[in-house]
């Protein structure tokens, strides 16, 4: 039998940690590539500048035979975001939200009003993994909350 | 039904992708309830932009600016009421 985990310092590491100060919250979506395809093909640039960050458009516009799996893997991992900050009306949100992808990881920046959201949440992580198809793309996003940071309020 | 609420409906028809149609659906019922999807609402925006001469200000790029036919009609009045020249 394995040992079990113990924190680095012994298990007295854990032992600050106030039952109940932090969460995970998971949010998870699904997008269709044909639909991302259809848009790009009806409307364009308008298309890319009302949802995706300026880097990714760039990526999207020197891809052009996958530009659109990869934007539907962007677009679900937005909509993933938008249920981990638990933003359920404000769609221009997605324009905060700039997803990177570093070797076989992706890493999540949040700008202005989505940097605003989570910094009032408490959330202290976010981890994000997309995976792509031919036919869908797939995003799960889990976050670390502090609800000490988030004030108190649970 | 009025003008504006029949050129809503044949957007919806082109560009919503919903599994229902819309004619069964009255100006309130609620789109998202019936398979309206948040990417479905972008490009259902932009053919508004389109066929209205109008833009959204990101203020109103809402889910519930899309909740229903009325609630589009209802955000296409405001944004001619701060736009009277269109």
């Amino acid at each position: 039998m394995r040992d079990p985990v113990v924190p680095r310092g012994g298990l007295e590491a854990w032992a600050p940690l106030e039952r109940g100060r932090f969460a995970s919250r998971v949010g998870v979506d699904i997008q269709c590539v044909e639909e991302v395809r259809t848009s790009l093909s009806i409307f364009k640039d308008r298309y890319l500048t009302r949802v995706f960050h300026e880097h990714e458009i760039t990526f999207a516009r020197s891809h052009p035979y996958v530009a659109a799996r990869y934007l539907a893997g962007q677009f679900a991992a937005r909509e993933a975001m938008l249920k981990v900050l638990e933003i359920e009306d404000a769609l221009s949100v997605w324009r905060n939200i700039f997803i990177m992808c570093d070797q076989s990881s992706y890493r999540v920046e949040l700008f202005d009003a989505a940097s605003t959201i989570a910094r009032g949440q408490g959330i202290t992580e976010i981890f994000l993994s997309i995976s792509r198809n031919r036919t869908s793309a797939t995003a799960l996003a889990l976050a670390t909350v502090d609800y000490k940071l988030k004030g108190g309020s649970q | 039904m009025s003008d504006i609420s029949e050129s809503i409906r044949e957007i919806l028809v082109l560009h919503a992708n919903l599994p229902v149609d819309i004619s069964r659906l009255s100006d309130e019922d609620d789109l998202y309830q019936n398979g309206f999807t948040s990417h479905a609402s972008v490009n259902v925006m932009l053919a508004i932009e389109d066929t209205f001469n109008v833009e959204f200000p990101d203020s109103l790029l809402r889910k519930s600016s899309f909740q229903s036919v009325k609630a589009i009609a209802d955000l296409l009045e405001s944004l001619s009421e701060n736009n009277p020249t269109q």
